[in-house]
């Protein structure tokens, strides 16, 4: 299929060819389905004089309730020290930013960000009456909905509202699992880990035949009509996020060992080629620290901060620093006193940063007590989260419907320029 | 091979109904006006496509055999026959062969080079190995055995989930492995944490011993099971320090719901079950750090222990809700109106929680057989992959392409789910990405040729921690002269894989076979035939006009010529393709 991209009387890449919306190929009933989309989606954008490159919103997840106050130190509370008398950072050893905040020593990515003014803080993140339940949790952080329910998570549902026909890449969630941040109800997110096993593995004559076997038609079997419009997207766009990460070539090294890594350089890749995509999302576990905290964060820190840090030079190394921003989140904190072993226990306010060249940088949100504390022993939430994603979805995306898609009014926080 | 698809009893083949096997699609769903309805279906309301459909959800599906020895029963007869498996001897089933990777005498909690290095350098030995008194590298020989113990003993796991997947795909008691699945992903634990295989091998067993028992049993024996008290951290606690992990997740999770108890409840169940830990493979009742004092439990006042908290949970009326309509949705369907889902709570509640009446009330329900349940699930990838085998007449999963590679992008790797929470299963199974992968892994298998040797060791859920510590990024236990960490996981990684052989054999069938014993003719039989075998619904005409024309072109003639190099080829081309359809996917 890279050929159809790439005709041999042509020597302009995919990227070019996706980028000037594909009206030189003649988008014509041959071609397939995915080119058409993509072709007078980027058309249509064309026609309408937008911008070429339209702002991107990456979403990464650290799952399993990440302890903000061993990454964001508060290095000057006496408090702090009182309750974690083995897993506090200590204050030599943190990477100041501040007065009163430094870093993990193991996040000098983050560091530098914030140095840069590459970074928001947004401080105390959360919802009132937490859930200490991970599911649970994370639940809420995935719909925006606390303490309730939704189908829908708060980016399909922003993606629902904001592009109801927006191109068949519209959402890409890089990770094995589809979150339930990025269940949409007019969209079927791409959803894959590993570009290569993105491919059909069939004979020419298979290929064909298949093809013509994909029917993106409703049926009365539910299930059946989406598994039909599942088949159609991975049809339509395998080639493409296979072609894309195999031809990414970059020198920035994005780190160790680990999946966020390469997550996020399969996002580089796809946005440099050109995908129409305006919603990333990617997740990295493994933050449920309740034993041996300090050993495990030593990794997991290092592994997650230089990973961000080394996609934002990527960003800049392509000329699209402008055009991204992320923001990182967990489904809680841990609790302020540390446990017997070793660890903490789930808590429930914890910081979430906002990265990018457009961000202004800088403390959003108050930073929670550490005296006065929750009945559990656990920090009082000061920003509700949804500040955050109305801030994500108006000042940076420019959609004005943030209240529609998180079903309240939420005050953003004035974090872009 | 091919194995004699039937369930163990000498059975007659039943004739097939069409020239081309039996008549796979008719009378499948029932009508709409039975959805919700709990009363059974009667003798005139069975047919093949029914059985199948019950056999599908019941167990793994399986070849038209094994269909029609159910569809010459009444339902209830063939319900029966699923639910009282104990009376289908199973003995011939072969058993799990260790490869035995642990000397004798060690004990799990010294596993770790954590633990063991520092019992060397005190003692002089450790895992069995002993050390010099000084020297440079005097530890070298301890840290290696640790390192080769973990990785052996991830790799035994993978046998094992090798073992328990082929054990499914040949059951005469397809129940008994497909409710032992259930409870997998109900009392999700992963040796991800654990990394001792022996005790996730322990709570299988127990699993599958009480499959189909009561729920209290259930509860209590996973309430005591090492690899459980392991995973959520009930060996640490005791009277001076509780830990709520476990109490925490039999409400949340394995017993009740959320919004069905208090923080409080929590607390003071905690302390209920305090001391209840294991020692090596066995249940162990530490009296010593059991916190003996008056707990206040869903308003109760008593000096309760373990026992006590799960007779109060199971007295809510939350309790038979949860479980009933776990079970529900696993069998039948994701949507449950509150009127349904009480009528299947009282189910359970008249029967004290056992599960066979349940069950039994479930599997022979119009309900079950409605529109709503009727081939609207979407299978897991376990269940994919066995059924596929199941109703391939193989006798086990085959060892290449490899099964753990495709379980691990899926996102079903046995053994190691995500979480405490299980798999969230239904349709968040499927995406672009896992629904290519599904169909390139049947497509392998049918075409072991093309598969290329793996390399050593694989990536994934169940190597990740390893491959973090091996790498050298990692130097924390590097700074002592006396060992070398990256050198010891490298010998040891290396000496895991000579010794825990994993099984690379490609399964052996023939596709050619099968068809002309099932009568198929023509290329257009062979597609209704394989459409009618591997799938629950018939295929759509612009589906099955573009197999016919494929079939057609590469056979070159109408009729099959069995004789021909080349059919066996296009025949598993054409199932290759019939797998690939959206429709495969639906149970």
């Amino acid at each position: 299929m890279a050929n159809i991209l790439r005709p041999h009387n042509c020597s302009c890449t995919r990227r070019e060819l996706l980028r000037s919306g594909l009206v030189g190929l003649g988008v014509s009933a041959t071609l397939p389905g995915f080119l058409q989309q993509a072709g007078a989606a980027l058309a249509a954008q064309a026609r309408s004089g937008k911008q070429e490159n339209e702002r991107i919103l990456i979403v990464v997840e650290l799952a399993g309730g990440i302890d903000g106050l061993s990454v964001l130190v508060p290095i000057e509370n006496d408090h702090y020290y009182r309750s974690r008398p083995t897993l506090a950072i200590p204050k030599s050893e943190a990477l100041r930013v501040s007065d009163d905040f430094g870093f993990h020593p193991r996040a000098p990515g983050f560091e530098r960000l914030f140095k840069d003014g590459k970074m928001a803080v947004v401080n105390g993140c959360g919802y009132d009456n937490s859930s200490l339940s991970h599911f649970s949790s994370m639940e809420y952080w995935h719909t925006a909905v606390p303490n309730g329910s939704d189908s829908r998570g708060w980016l399909g549902r922003f993606a629902d509202d904001a592009r109801p026909d927006a191109p068949k890449q519209f959402i890409v969630n890089v990770g094995t699992k589809e979150s339930l941040a990025v269940r949409s109800g007019l969209h079927a997110p791409i959803t894959f880990s590993d570009p290569e096993k993105f491919q059909r593995e069939v004979s020419s004559a298979q290929r064909a035949a298949l093809v013509r076997m994909t029917e993106d038609v409703e049926v009365a079997n539910p299930t059946l009509s989406f598994l039909n419009n599942i088949d159609a997207v991975a049809t339509d766009s395998s080639s493409l996020v296979k072609d894309a990460c195999a031809e990414y070539k970059t020198v920035i090294d994005y780190g160790g060992v680990g999946a966020l890594q390469n997550d996020l350089e399969h996002v580089a890749a796809l946005i440099d080629s050109g995908f129409p995509t305006r919603i990333y999302y990617a997740s990295m576990g493994g933050w449920d620290t309740h034993a041996n905290q300090a050993l495990t964060l030593r990794s997991y820190v290092l592994y997650a901060t230089d990973a961000l840090r080394a996609f934002l030079d990527d960003m800049e190394r392509i000329g699209r620093a402008d055009d991204i921003a992320i923001m990182v989140f967990s489904e809680f904190g841990r609790r302020v006193n540390e446990n017997a072993s070793g660890g903490t226990d789930h808590g429930t306010a914890g910081p979430m940063y906002i990265l990018g060249k457009q961000v202004k940088g800088g403390w959003y949100g108050g930073f929670p007590s550490l005296e006065d504390l929750d009945q559990n022993g656990n920090l009082k939430v000061t920003t509700d989260f949804r500040s955050v994603y109305a801030t994500m979805i108006e000042e940076w995306m420019g959609f004005d419907g943030a209240d529609a898609v998180l079903k309240g009014d939420f005050p953003t926080l004035g974090a872009f320029a | 091979m091919l194995r004699l698809p039937v369930f163990g009893l000498g059975l007659a083949l039943i004739a097939p109904a069409g020239a081309a096997g039996p008549q796979f699609f008719e009378r499948g769903a029932g009508p709409s006006s039975w959805v919700g309805d709990l009363a059974p279906i009667t003798a005139a309301d069975w047919s093949y496509a029914r059985a199948g459909h019950l056999l599908e959800r019941a167990g793994f599906g399986g070849a038209p055999a094994e269909i029609e020895h159910l569809t010459a029963m009444t339902p209830a007869e063939a319900v029966r026959y699923l639910v009282h498996y104990e009376k289908i001897d199973a003995s011939d089933l072969p058993a799990f062969q260790e490869t035995g990777i642990y000397p004798d005498g060690v004990e799990p909690y010294m596993l770790g080079v954590r633990e063991a290095l520092p019992e060397a350098r005190r003692s002089g030995e450790a895992l069995g190995v002993k050390v010099a008194a000084s020297g440079p590298m005097r530890l070298q020989p301890v840290a290696e055995r640790s390192y080769f113990l973990l990785w052996a003993d991830q790799l035994e796991m993978v046998r094992y989930a090798h073992w328990w997947a082929s054990r499914m795909v040949v059951t005469p008691r397809p129940l008994e492995e497909r409710m032992t699945l259930f409870w997998h992903d109900h009392f999700a634990t992963s040796n991800q944490k654990l990394r001792y295989y022996k005790r996730m091998v322990r709570q299988n067993e127990t699993s599958r011993r009480l499959a189909t028992s009561g729920f209290r049993d259930l509860l209590v024996a996973m309430s005591q099971d090492p690899a459980m008290v392991w995973w959520l951290d009930n060996r640490l606690n005791v009277k001076e320090h509780p830990n709520e992990n476990f109490a925490r997740e039999i409400m949340e999770l394995f017993a009740l719901g959320v919004g069905n108890y208090t923080e409080e409840d929590i607390r003071e169940a905690a302390r209920a079950f305090t001391g209840w830990t294991s020692e090596h493979l066995s249940f162990v009742d530490r009296k010593e750090n059991h916190d003996a004092a008056e707990k206040t439990i869903f308003g109760h006042r008593g000096n309760f222990d373990g026992y006590d908290v799960i007779d109060l949970i199971l007295g809510q009326e939350a309790a038979a809700r949860f479980i009933a309509g776990k079970l529900y949705r696993y069998f039948s369907r994701e949507e449950l109106t509150p009127e349904l889902h009480s009528a299947l709570a009282r189910v359970l509640r008249d029967n004290d929680y056992e599960l066979k009446p349940f069950l039994t009330t479930l599997f022979l329900s119009r309900d079950f057989y409605s529109p709503a349940s009727f081939a609207t699930q979407v299978k897991s990838p376990v269940v994919l992959a066995v059924s596929s085998f199941r109703k391939l007449g193989l006798d086990a999963i085959p060892g290449t392409p490899d099964f753990r590679s495709f379980c691990q992008i899926q996102g079903q790797e046995l053994f190691f789910p995500p979480n405490v929470a299980g798999w969230s299963g239904g349709r968040t199974w499927i995406n672009p990405a896992t629904l290519i992968g599904r169909a390139n892994y049947l497509g392998q298998a049918l075409f072991p040729e093309r598969v290329s040797p793996p390399g050593g060791g694989g990536g994934g859920a169940a190597m990740s921690t390893m491959a973090e510590i091996s790498s050298g990024k990692s130097t924390r236990f590097n700074e002592s002269e006396e060992y070398n960490s990256p050198q010891a996981s490298r010998a040891g990684r290396r000496r895991a894989s000579r010794t825990v052989r994993l099984d690379r054999q490609a399964a052996v069938f023939d596709l050619s076979s099968l068809l002309r014993s099932a009568e198929v003719q023509t290329g257009e039989e062979a597609v209704d035939y394989l459409a009618g075998r591997f799938l629950r619904v018939p295929l759509s005409a612009q589906r099955r006009g573009a197999m016919l024309d494929f079939v057609a072109t590469e056979l070159g003639e109408a009729t099959i010529d069995y004789q021909a190099e080349s059919t066996e080829e296009t025949l598993r081309s054409l199932l290759h393709l019939i797998i690939s359809v959206p429709e495969y996917q639906l149970s």
